[in-house]
């Protein structure tokens, strides 16, 4: 070992407190608000590559061989390289684009932008190719063209609320189903802040007989073919105060790539709702014809055993999610210290709100209360932790699930359906206390 | 992988006349740049042979495999197929579902296709290794390049007529065998759209012995112009 080599080892070591937890009490620092798990800068290194930064932990571990203080802390470096949200999105599909949040990144009430999952459809709209604007028409009494700084101009609301793709965990379903097999990470909550759909529709005069308002994209199919992604709400749902256009996320402008400038946001319902690149709205007497709102985008009215074909007519529209809840940390396979460790992950639900979460230690453990921040407040998440005293060495299967305002709680496996939609069964998260 | 290196010219000429000269179609055929024209029509002679069995199935595998890439990987990045893990049955129902919605998949490779989904992605494969990238670097293939350059928008509509319209459609909104053009991010990258014409990509040949570089930023002036269906056009 040059001398080099150690003090430069030394000298990163001080300055990665989060390396050293071997003890839960300083956990949180490890998911700062917002700033989850951060290694330090790049700066320090004189680099900006996840390449360099894995090729310094390789090192690093080498160095640490044949220290006992420096195997102790193996299982957090080990996680750091697996699900550390500085290598960034889990690629589930690079076009169209769908990427994954890792796990570990949330374990906080705001998702960041650049760590939020991103779905597509038919892929991205070139940008800038014409001034975006938001038309109003169908059943509008002064139908309207808005640009962007209309919009501004018009009574801004933030509404946090979770966004959350409906096939997120449709890895979990057996039989397996076709579709991207999202793990857990097509999930986030975000700030979002726009203008009320219904100032949007009230503007425009909409004509009593409409009874739906439709929304269409930018995002244009690649072939006349392929069904536009187009799609609509039932007006209830359309006049509700939480129901925006929205300009910005968490306070940025509306990035690009999660729909930007303009997107749908429908608090409590599934993702398909929520219209990337908003470009049309239309007050409508019927729902919106076309695929993805009359064959895609349905679940059995009844729960039909796995590998039923169920009748398009015995299908209805998805609307709203269900109970459900994630662990960020520990994440599987985890190695721990005995002592005291913070669990910590969030839950969410649809209408409603987030009302318990219990954490289950060990198989048959019983369950127990964790702790909830953040506000009863219908449409966003809310942080759980959960202190555990792990003193046995051994391996452990820990288990979450939440219970919403309705009395809904999660089940342990979700009725299978064939496109995997609403997967919201217990987790089942294992690791080992050594 | 022998039948792959052919090219029968029966089948080159099967295709529709989407070119304009003769001797550039024979210079496509001899480059084997088209996924259909890679297989023998003939019905292949039954085998008694296991290793004939193999051969045959490895051939299949490999016609599959290139006819994934050639007719699915327009619209879809690999990971669509390598992500998942499906049984027969539902891999022929995605891709029945695909070629409703427009996949140019000649019907003669379906059964190769199918056999290369369903053996390389299957429920007992493996799972899939993933990939991780940060926001910034999933935009950029997507960004606009810095400079645009300033074609004729009126000269390159019958540019695009003569020489795009029929794979891309009239209104470049896609058509049998090409994408939709329209609106698409492309169009801000110049450079990008140049290579792609010259070059040529999975299906599509190049045209730098049939376009100027003249012409390809004209045509890139009118696609820019043109615009997706609006919801007042679509059948409400």
């Amino acid at each position: 070992l040059s001398k080099e080599m150690h003090r430069e080892f030394v000298v990163r070591l001080v300055r990665l407190p989060f390396f050293c937890i071997v003890d839960s009490s300083t956990v949180t620092e490890v998911f700062p608000e917002q700033r989850p798990m951060t290694l330090p800068s790049p700066d320090f290194y004189g680099v900006d590559t996840a390449h360099s930064r894995r090729r310094w932990l390789e090192r690093a571990l080498s160095l640490a061989a044949g220290s006992l203080a420096l195997a102790e802390m193996r299982p957090m470096w080990a996680r750091a390289e697996g699900d550390a949200p500085q290598a960034g999105l889990i690629v589930r599909s690079s076009r169209p684009l769908d990427l994954e949040t890792p796990r570990s990144a949330l374990a906080t009430w705001r998702t960041p932008n650049d760590l939020f999952f991103v779905r597509s459809h038919l892929g991205e709209p070139a940008m800038g190719l014409q001034p975006s604007t938001l038309s109003v028409a169908g059943l509008a009494v002064k139908p309207l063209t808005l640009s962007l700084e209309a919009l501004r101009d018009m009574k801004q609301v933030t509404v946090p609320a979770v966004l959350q793709c409906s096939g997120n965990g449709r890895s979990h379903f057996s039989p397996t189903v076709p579709g991207l097999q999202w793990e857990c990470g097509a999930v986030g909550n975000a700030e979002w802040t726009g203008v009320p759909l219904a100032d949007l529709l009230e503007k425009a005069g909409m004509k009593s007989e409409a009874k739906h308002v439709h929304f269409l994209g930018a995002d244009a199919p690649p072939n006349p073919k392929t069904p536009q992604y187009l799609r609509s709400l039932p007006i209830e749902k359309a006049l509700e105060p939480t129901t925006i256009v929205a300009l910005a996320m968490n306070g940025e402008p509306l990035p690009w790539l999660h729909g930007g400038p303009l997107r749908l946001v429908v608090p409590s319902w599934t993702g398909n709702h929520w219209i990337k690149w908003l470009r049309s709205v239309a007050p409508a007497r019927e729902e919106a014809p076309g695929f993805y709102q009359q064959t895609g985008y349905r679940i059995p009215r009844h729960p039909a055993p796995p590998g039923a074909v169920v009748k398009p007519e015995d299908l209805i529209p998805l609307t709203t999610m269900n109970a459900k809840s994630l662990m960020a940390w520990p994440t599987e396979g985890a190695r721990l210290p005995a002592g005291k460790h913070a669990l910590r992950g969030v839950a969410w639900t649809g209408p409603g709100f987030v009302k318990t979460v219990e954490v289950a230690i060990g198989a048959d453990g019983p369950w127990q209360r964790a702790t909830l921040e953040n506000d009863e407040r219908p449409g966003t998440w809310r942080v759980w932790r959960f202190d555990w005293d792990a003193r046995t060495l051994g391996r452990y299967e820990i288990r979450v699930r939440a219970t919403d305002s309705n009395g809904d709680t999660q089940p342990d496996t979700t009725p299978w359906n064939r496109s995997g939609y609403l997967w919201n069964g217990i987790e089942k998260v294992h690791c080992e206390i050594a | 992988m022998k039948a792959q290196m052919k090219t029968s010219p029966k089948r080159v000429l099967a295709f529709p006349p989407i070119v304009a000269s003769l001797a550039w179609l024979c210079a496509l055929s001899a480059s084997g740049s088209w996924g259909s024209a890679q297989r023998e029509q003939a019905p292949r002679p039954a085998t008694s042979d296991r290793s004939d069995d193999d051969a045959d199935r490895q051939e299949r595998l490999a016609l599959g495999k290139r006819a994934f890439e050639e007719n699915c990987l327009m619209c879809h990045a690999a990971e669509m197929a390598a992500g998942q893990r499906l049984t027969s049955a539902q891999w022929t129902t995605e891709v029945d579902k695909m070629i409703g919605w427009g996949a140019p998949l000649p019907p003669e490779l379906k059964d190769d296709l199918l056999a290369y989904l369903t053996s390389s992605f299957s429920p007992s494969a493996a799972p899939a290794a993933l990939a991780r990238i940060k926001l910034a670097q999933a935009l950029a293939p997507i960004a606009p390049e810095p400079n645009l350059p300033s074609g004729d928008a009126a000269r390159g509509a019958p540019l695009y007529v003569a020489q795009c319209a029929n794979c891309h459609g009239p209104d470049g909104r896609g058509a049998e065998l090409g994408t939709s053009l329209v609106e698409k991010p492309v169009l801000n990258r110049p450079s990008e759209f140049s290579t792609v014409i010259r070059a040529g990509r999975r299906r599509m040949p190049g045209f730098d012995k049939v376009l100027t570089g003249a012409q390809v930023v004209d045509i890139f002036a009118w696609l820019r112009e043109q615009r997706s269906p609006s919801m007042a056009s679509l059948k409400q």
